[in-house]
């Protein structure tokens, strides 16, 4: 849900790049953008002004994600390290209000202390397969994810595989198997190992009791 | 801490999956010719004992019996007799290598030349 400016130095290994929650694409040098949002980015502008207006508790954050040129197309209010976590809270849920009236996307992480606003519901599902469609990639996806928003991911992947740790919500995860998060560089290690091939063999892969889908 | 650690080995890992993916991405683009994509319903139209044969040559690249067979498990012999009915059958071609037959898979610019294979 980051923007580029964030991923792609953190993740000189990669090839291609999704960020905002598929709302811009990077793959190779190439940037591709999505035009689900054209007719809402005043609404986000409007709304982050409001949100710099109207909270003043000191601690919270609004983090801006900008895309490629440099607009801002959706940011996040984060109060998790606010010195009055209850007055920020009450400003925060302001902010939100007026967001939703401007008819934009309020998206909320279980009972964490910030929310992210987009123009449009993210959908990771769909900038999965859009980035699939664009690397040409038709099969042998392996997917990891580790909150609710992966699972859209999880079913358009061949694989999904939910990294387990102490805030993920693992019951409503939506994926084939499960991998805890100190357990990833092993499981990394033994799929370079098996010639990149995936196989539920690996010791640290345990299939996944709640999986919804067949 | 240990969240640290495990993020910098995360990071190592993969790394590590990227050099493996160049590599098998320099080993395909060295495949002269180019070979043809085939789906998954077209490859269940071969026998197993053949399709195994057909996988093996398609995961390695041009192979000979031998090879074939080191990977397969089956005997040179067998897996000889398979690879010339996949030859005839216009799935693979085969070419001398000095002494060496490999075979490989059957490419468009075969297939344009050939119409009747495949």
């Amino acid at each position: 849900m980051k923007d580029l400016s964030f991923i792609v130095p953190r993740t000189p290994f990669a090839q291609a790049w999704s960020a905002i929650g598929g709302l811009e694409m990077r793959v190779g040098r190439r940037v591709v953008k999505s035009d689900r949002f054209g007719h809402m980015s005043a609404n986000i502008s409007l709304s982050l002004n409001y949100a710099r207006s109207h909270i003043s508790s000191a601690g919270v954050e609004i983090e801006e994600k900008q895309d490629s040129e440099g607009r801002t197309v959706a940011f996040c209010v984060d109060w998790r390290l606010a010195k009055d976590p209850q007055v920020a809270k009450h400003e925060a849920e302001c902010v939100a209000t007026y967001c939703k009236g401007l008819g934009l996307n309020v998206i909320r992480y279980e009972t964490q202390p910030f929310f992210d606003v987009y123009p449009v519901a993210p959908d990771k599902g769909e900038a999965l397969r859009d980035m699939l469609s664009e690397l040409a990639v038709t099969n042998g996806v392996l997917y990891l994810g580790d909150s609710r928003t992966d699972n859209p991911a999880f079913r358009a992947s061949n694989i999904s595989l939910g990294v387990v740790h102490d805030e993920s919500p693992v019951r409503s995860l939506d994926c084939d198997y499960l991998v805890r998060f100190e357990l990833v560089p092993d499981f990394l290690h033994a799929l370079v190992l098996n010639d990149l091939k995936f196989t539920p063999d690996f010791p640290m892969i345990k299939i996944n009791p709640n999986r919804r889908r067949e | 801490m240990v969240r640290r650690s495990a993020l910098d080995r995360i990071l190592q890992e993969l790394l590590q999956v990227r050099y493996r993916l160049d590599d098998i991405e320099a080993v395909i683009a060295g495949w002269n010719p180019r070979p043809l994509e085939i789906s998954e319903s077209e490859l269940f139209s071969l026998p197993d004992h053949l399709r195994k044969t057909y996988l093996t040559v398609m995961s390695k690249g041009a192979c000979s019996a031998k090879e074939v067979s080191n990977i397969s498990g089956r005997c040179r012999a067998m897996e000889s007799n398979y690879l010339n009915q996949l030859v005839r059958m216009g799935w693979l071609t085969k070419r001398r290598d000095s002494k060496t037959i490999r075979f490989c898979l059957i490419s468009k610019d075969v297939l344009k030349e050939h119409p009747q294979q495949k």
